[in-house]
């Protein structure tokens, strides 16, 4: 299966993989080649990531991401998300908490009406994904 | 006349604007190639987001179920204008500027990205409803921001029409001031290929239309609901489009300016280099007048 990762930034990710775990609307799927046409929104919760290995013997890659699409078409897997945070990433676990909480903080005096708002609950959003993806790292 | 120090020091000063000048030119030069690389790595997904719709098309015919492109009466309407953070870059502020107010009529309000636009609009007493700001190299996220913003104004009815003014990157001298209606969203347009003149470049796209499979797709949860989430998505991209745009603009024209003002300063620095020559031997001339004159004198 041909996989590939986008953001509107760049590509982040493509080639051969041999085995995909997309965190699809109705539940994980792990498509195969051959696999009917299909278009699929991302559950972006922060609990769900994708998980691809290139081949049997490498490490699996595990990505959380933001809200997008997943398409299959002719055994190539188009993953189109607003961002992607991976284990890679150099993280701060305290400091995506701290900016958690003060996202948080501030999204008490905000109203939905602010043009901050929707900044802000995207901060609460990607940093519940770094620390995700951190601390479950060190679990296992 | 001015005497030669005077004159050295005026030349001194001017050199050390040209080369501040000069590493300007370089430095909007390098920015304006980064912003054009960025509009193109951002291709790829274009093209799968215009895929998608493709496909949603075919399945469903006539793509107009979602409110985002209900075209109401026009009671309200917002502009978004995105102008540059700082100045030294030409004419493009006040082009942009002379455009929007064309444009613009009682029923306007406005939203800015760029320090520039906010501060005219907010001086000719405008009615301002936000101003973002977004950094160098454009963030996706912090546009995002601003696109969830009008497309919630919209959807709650409070304006009826968005529209974009922007300046357009033709090449790198020249670029164009324009305006986009953003909202509602044409149905006829999303399954365009999405691409301005300048930085989308190239036709790769329609090899994307050649290989487009059998219909029959699945789509989760269903066609309608991915419809309807889609287009914000393709909304925020159209957006951060622009911003790159604007922002290749900004950057080809600080280094146009930029350029002439190092030429400018160079042509100054050869006059007065000229006058400083002519003012010297005028000094030396007299001198010699004047101890010749002594001498003779004495004898």
């Amino acid at each position: 299966m041909k996989l590939e990762i986008i953001t509107p930034e760049k590509e982040y990710f493509s080639g051969e993989v041999e085995y995909v775990d997309i965190p699809g609307d109705q539940g994980h799927m792990g498509p195969l080649p051959g696999h009917a046409p299909l278009v699929t929104m991302i559950k972006d919760e922060w609990d769900d990531d994708l998980i691809y290995r290139v081949d049997k013997n490498s490490k699996s890659i595990e990505l959380a991401l933001g809200p997008g699409y997943v398409e299959i078409a002719q055994d190539k897997i188009s993953v189109l998300t607003d961002w992607i945070v991976s284990e890679e990433d150099d993280i701060d676990v305290d400091a995506a908490e701290e900016a958690m909480q003060r996202a948080k903080d501030a999204l008490e005096n905000v109203t939905e009406e602010d043009g901050q708002y929707d900044a802000l609950q995207a901060v609460v959003a990607r940093s519940l994904a770094q620390i995700s993806v951190k601390t479950r790292r060190k679990n296992l | 006349m001015a005497n030669t120090r005077d004159i050295r020091r005026r030349i001194k000063s001017v050199k050390s604007t040209a080369q501040i000048t000069k590493a300007m030119e370089l430095v909007a030069s390098s920015k304006m190639k980064k912003a054009q690389n960025q509009a193109l790595s951002g291709r790829r997904y274009a093209e799968e987001l215009n895929k998608i719709l493709i496909h949603l098309a075919q399945d469903e015919g006539e793509l107009d179920a979602s409110p985002l492109m209900n075209v109401r009466k026009v009671n309200r309407e917002l502009f978004i204008v995105i102008s540059t953070d700082k100045g030294l870059c030409g004419g493009l502020n006040t082009n942009l500027m002379r455009l929007v107010m064309e444009e613009e009529s009682e029923i306007t309000s406005y939203v800015t990205i760029g320090n520039k636009g906010k501060g005219t609009l907010a001086r000719s007493k405008k009615d301002l409803l936000a101003d973002f700001t977004v950094s160098d190299p454009v963030i996706f996220k912090e546009v995002k921001a601003v696109s969830n913003f009008v497309i919630r104004k919209f959807e709650s009815g409070e304006v009826d029409r968005v529209k974009v003014a922007f300046t357009n990157f033709i090449n790198t001298i020249s670029q164009k001031p324009w305006v986009k209606t953003l909202l509602p969203v044409d149905p006829s347009s999303i399954t365009e290929k999405q691409n301005y003149e300048g930085m989308g470049g190239g036709d790769d796209l329609t090899d994307v239309y050649d290989q487009v499979p059998e219909a029959g797709y699945i789509f989760e949860p269903s066609a309608e609901k991915v419809f309807s989430m889609i287009l914000p998505h393709y909304l925020n991209y159209q957006l951060y489009q622009m911003v790159l745009e604007a922002r290749a603009s900004e950057h080809s024209s600080r280094m146009v300016a930029m350029k002439s003002a190092t030429d400018n300063a160079k042509e100054m620095i050869d006059d007065l280099t000229l006058l400083y020559n002519k003012v010297r031997q005028a000094a030396i001339t007299s001198e010699l007048l004047e101890i010749t004159t002594a001498q003779m004198a004495l004898e």
